[in-house]
Formats: structure tokens, sequence, C-alpha cells
């Protein structure tokens, strides 16, 4: 019988703020040396490249680390949270086209770039919401 | 699906967390595997049967069996 307790790695936790922390400290760097001149700016857009890579890579490793039921956890929170996530976008697109009156209390940027970026923006955020809330709700029901 | 795993743990005397760093899971996969709410993938039901040496039937029953 296989009794020898195998030894630990990074756990896919640790792995996942690891990605996060890269990304947001890539993010970061890559806005302070937006407004700079030549080599800084191009300096700060390698190495957002690089973090975004970096972030890429260690998030792969996370998902590998998982085990089949993390795994399970969030294919059903995306699929589902993710898609209700959607849904409630699809009824807001649908207000603002019926109301094209309705004030904006906040957007991202300027002109019509500025307005599909906020959208996008506010689709991304309401999957993200929806996909947390399933994930919760999955673990939740299997306590 | 229904299954003996709680038992055969406790037969060892092994923690959930025990169990769960043998099958490399988490504790929380070993918990709900343990009361019904998730089936494992036949990979792992392989490998728990493996783990406690017997047929996977002995451990894992179908609900209508």
């Amino acid at each position: 019988m296989p009794d020898e307790i195998p030894r630990r790695r990074l756990s896919p936790a640790a792995l996942l703020g690891l990605a996060v922390g890269v990304a947001a400290v890539g993010g970061a760097v890559g806005a302070l040396t937006d407004d700079a001149d030549g080599l800084l700016r191009g300096a700060g857009s390698v190495m957002a490249l690089a973090s975004a890579a970096g972030a890429i890579w260690l998030t792969l490793l996370h998902w590998r680390r998982l085990d089949e039921a993390a795994r399970e956890a969030h294919k059903a929170a995306w699929y589902w949270g993710g898609s209700a996530g959607l849904a409630v976008a699809g009824v807001v697109t649908g207000v603002f086209l019926a109301r094209p009156e309705t004030p904006m209390p906040w957007r991202l940027g300027d002109g019509d770039a500025g307005l599909v970026a906020t959208g996008l923006l506010l689709c991304a955020a309401a999957q993200m919401i929806g996909y947390l809330v399933a994930w919760a709700w999955w673990w939740l029901v299997r306590r | 699906m229904k299954n003996r795993l709680r038992v055969l743990r406790a037969e060892r005397a092994w923690s959930q967390a025990d169990l769960a760093l043998r099958l490399q899971v988490s504790r929380q996969t070993v918990n709900a595997i343990e009361t019904g709410k998730y089936d494992p993938s036949l990979p792992l039901a392989f490998k728990i049967a493996r783990l406690f040496d017997m047929p996977i039937e002995t451990i894992f029953q179908a609900d209508e069996a």
C-alpha cells in the first residue's frame, strides 16, 4: 500500500497570489511609464509585457496543481456565474439602448473609445462577480 | 453515489488532511467525496482503491445498488 506522504510544493493559492502580484506590478510599471519618453517608456512596456507573460505562466502552474474538484468548481463557476453575469450585462445594455438619455455617472477615457472600453470593463466585472458568487456557492453546498 | 471512504479512513486513524495528502488532493475535496456531494473521477477512484488496496466497487456503490 502506498503509505508515504508526498511532499507539498507551493500551494495553488500561493501561485495564484503570485500571478496577481506579478500582473499588478507589471500594470503599475506600465501605467507609471506611460507618459515617459523614449527609452524609459520602452523599458516600461517591455517590463509590463514580461509581467503579463510571467502571470500567465504562474496561472498555468496554478491550474496544473489544482485537484479535480477545484478545477470542477472553477469550470462550473465560469459557466454558470459567468453566463449569469453576462446576462445581467445584457439587460443593462438593453436599458441603455432603450434610454439613450441615461446619464453616465462614470466612464473610462474620452470619446467613443472610452465608452466601448467602459462597456467592456463592465461586462468583465459582471462576469467576474457572477463567477465569484458561483464559485463560493459550489464549495458552500459541498462542505 | 455512496462510498465507505469515511469508514476506511477512520479504520486507519487518518484525518481528512492525512488522506488528502496521500491522494494529492485538497482536504475540501476529501470532505466533499466523503459526504457524497462530489463524485470523484475514474482516475481518482482508482487511486483511492489502490491506496486502500480494495476493489473500487467495495468502496463506491451506485445509489440504486
